[in-house]
């Protein structure tokens, strides 16, 4: 890894806790055998044979979901899927409106690219998938004159309309008309376009909530026939609540949960594996309000090596002891610092193992113990760096720990109050 | 003359009660951390009564007191958050209770706490918030555990010991609902119709002859999904040659007490909402 990336993840995890979006493998632990479930079952199994799939991951706040659901990115796309990772929020994209659902899914369309390095603005989103069918099919077609016979073999999705607009941005960008393939684009991440443009582009219906679903459906068969072997969704209810907050609103995403279950396993979203993380199960399926039995009964089931038909993935359940997960992970750390900084910090073993025991005795309740470590560990390694020999005491594990948490929840706050304004 | 013996006197007055307060305050020093939310109370009842009394240097020494005071309790509770966790474990160890989540919510084998730190308080629910068992309770975890133990033991201690003599009162309290409800027998009725019968069957003959408050035996909902659980586990499927069948409950259904009630699946406090209960035949 180079010297930057690994800067980059080294500041990212030192000042939140939360994963980077690139180079996540140097500092996986524990994760691998569901990994290997998932990519030998499905990506390179079943959604072969144009079959789909869905997968609730449960674990706690700061327990890993989200590097899990990136784990899962960087595997679908060595097997040739697009992905679009979905930060699910009440007011963004809350899972009971379905059509802002999808302008996310076509705002985080990725396809297939190198995980170990940097992202760039210019690699997500529909009109990036885009741009890589027509630069694929521009290497692959040397005569121009027949675009118009492919176009008339791919076959047309559920949304005709969806299918005129994927069509007109490739066809406009092909002939480098930009204002055409801006203006498709703008349909197809959800955006109003005029009346003039959706009639050049035989485009006859609005992406709604009544159509949301199909326009998802497309979406995933279109990707399918344009050479990527499937789509892989990964919704992440990022936050410490839901994006769904009221009863209506529950029992609506609920339903699209439901819904979008139902659906995997027919032909109609051909190689789509989709993946919906909760920080806390009780909040989707049980709790206070009205429960929907009906979608609890069908994500029951649990996942692993010994079952991989299994719904529920339990990030809180890896097999692996915690401190010595904390303490592997701790290992991966130090790789990372090291090479971030290209200075060996030598004797922190001792210390990162008492760290680790710490957080896993005292803070297991609270603010999540795996969090919490990585951060501390981040900061205690800029420790070292500055002050050679530095060991940290029982008391300095405690007290680093502690002053992690109040960072932790202060700035968790301060993101919810700028949410709130 | 008056007013400045009224004023005098008020002084006087409000100078007792905060002297009052005060000395109260002075014994909850002895455990700053565990007394934080108490002490914080009587320093906002202290406020209190010092706004009313007139500007000086007592009023300002005190206040100066109080400013001090209110620091050193937000250190106190922040300490205290960090103590809860580990002081809760600590006191349920070895009741069985797996305790699982993150504050401010927990799930402690079949029952939930939620837990506000910002008030003190804490509720403690029969499953995930499906029954509210307790709200307000004082936040020490060394009591919140000791209820929580009480509530798990009475429930234990109370529940049914013979399965198949449940499913038989169970099944003559279904035929029950059934002839007034004027529905033949095999059909599907409410759980919860189930439960008046059920604790009218479980009632002595000295209630029957002489029905009166000190001879009721009561039978909470909260036994009742819990003797259910314990049903379901023993694997007794049939009474009286009829199969025993429990409906899950819809969604509109789940969030109304009459209609649909919620029963462990695991001791782990995972359960489900069923609306309706038959016996059939086969």
């Amino acid at each position: 890894m180079d010297r930057e990336l690994a800067r980059a993840i080294i500041n990212k995890l030192g000042s939140t806790g939360t994963p980077p979006e690139f180079g996540i493998e140097a500092f996986t632990v524990g994760l691998d055998r569901l990994l290997q479930v998932v990519e030998d079952e499905y990506l390179n199994g079943i959604l072969k044979y144009n079959l789909s799939s869905f997968k609730l991951v449960t674990g706690n706040y700061g327990g890993g979901k989200t590097h899990f659901l990136y784990a899962v990115r960087n595997r679908a796309f060595k097997h040739n899927y697009c992905v679009a990772y979905v930060s699910l929020s009440p007011i963004e994209c809350p899972f009971d409106k379905l059509e802002l659902v999808y302008k996310m899914v076509a705002l985080n369309l990725t396809a297939p690219q190198e995980t170990s390095r940097l992202a760039t603005l210019t690699d997500k989103g529909i009109d990036a998938v885009i741009r890589h069918w027509a630069a694929t099919w521009r290497s692959k077609e040397d005569k121009p004159e027949r675009l118009q016979e492919y176009l008339l073999q791919l076959p047309v999705p559920d949304s005709t309309s969806f299918f005129n607009g994927v069509k007109g941005a490739f066809s406009a960008l092909l002939a480098e008309d930009i204002d055409g393939f801006t203006e498709a684009v703008q349909w197809l991440k959800g955006e109003e376009i005029s009346r003039e443009a959706r009639a050049r582009f035989k485009i006859s219906e609005r992406i709604d909530k009544s159509t949301a679903f199909r326009m998802l459906r497309s979406l995933i068969q279109w990707v399918h026939t344009i050479g990527f072997r499937g789509v892989v969704l990964l919704f992440d209810e990022a936050e410490r609540g839901m994006s769904i907050s009221s009863s209506r609103d529950r029992r609506r995403a609920l339903d699209n949960l439901r819904q979008l279950v139902d659906e995997c396993g027919n032909s109609r979203l051909p190689g789509a594996m989709f993946f919906y993380a909760v920080p806390d199960e009780n909040l989707l399926l049980e709790g206070s309000g009205p429960v929907y039995e009906a979608l609890k009964q069908r994500l029951r089931s649990g996942f692993s090596e010994a079952n991989p038909v299994g719904v529920r993935i339990n990030l809180e359940e890896l097999g692996i002891e915690p401190v010595s997960f904390l303490e592997e992970l701790g290992r991966r750390l130090v790789d990372l610092f090291e090479t971030a900084y290209g200075a060996k910090v030598s004797g922190v073993e001792r210390s990162l193992k008492l760290l680790a025991e710490t957080a896993v005795r005292g803070f297991v309740l609270d603010v999540s113990y795996r969090r919490l470590f990585v951060v501390a560990a981040v900061e205690f390694l800029h420790q070292v760096r500055a002050n050679p020999g530095l060991v940290l005491t029982e008391r300095d594990a405690e007290k680093l720990l502690r002053v992690t948490t109040q960072r932790l929840e202060r700035s968790e706050q301060e993101k919810v109050e700028r949410e709130e304004f | 003359m008056e007013g400045l013996i009224g004023v005098l006197k008020d002084t006087a007055l409000r100078s007792q009660k905060v002297a009052k307060l005060l000395a109260g305050y002075s014994r909850l020093i002895a455990e700053p951390v565990r007394n934080a939310y108490e002490r914080e109370r009587l320093v906002v009842e202290v406020e209190k009564v010092l706004d009313g009394l007139a500007p000086g240097e007592v009023r300002d020494k005190v206040r100066q007191w109080l400013d001090e005071e209110k620091r050193q309790i937000e250190a106190a509770k922040e300490e205290f958050k960090f103590e809860f966790g580990r002081q809760l474990l600590a006191g349920l160890e070895g009741s069985g209770l797996n305790v699982k989540g993150q504050l401010p919510f927990l799930r402690c084998g079949l029952f939930s706490v939620r837990v506000d730190f910002a008030t003190g308080k804490a509720t403690v629910f029969w499953g995930p918030e499906i029954e509210l068992l307790k709200g307000g309770v004082k936040l020490e975890p060394l009591g919140l555990a000791k209820l929580l133990r009480s509530y798990d033991e009475s429930l234990k201690k109370r529940a049914i010991k013979e399965p198949a003599e449940f499913g038989e009162r169970l099944f003559t309290a279904y035929r029950r609902v059934c002839v007034a409800r004027n529905v033949a027998e095999g059909e599907r009725v409410f759980l919860v119709d189930l439960l008046g019968e059920m604790v009218f069957l479980m009632q002595s003959d000295g209630f029957r002859v002489n029905p009166v408050r000190e001879r009721f035996v009561e039978y909470p909902r909260i036994r009742f999904s819990y003797d259910l659980y314990l049903l379901k586990r023993s694997g007794v499927r049939t009474v009286g040659g009829k199969g025993l069948r429990l409906s899950v409950a819809n969604f509109d259904a789940t969030a109304e007490k009459a209609k649909a009630l919620w029963v462990p699946d695991n001791e782990e406090g995972e359960g489900t909402f069923y609306s309706y209960i038959s016996f059939v035949n086969g």
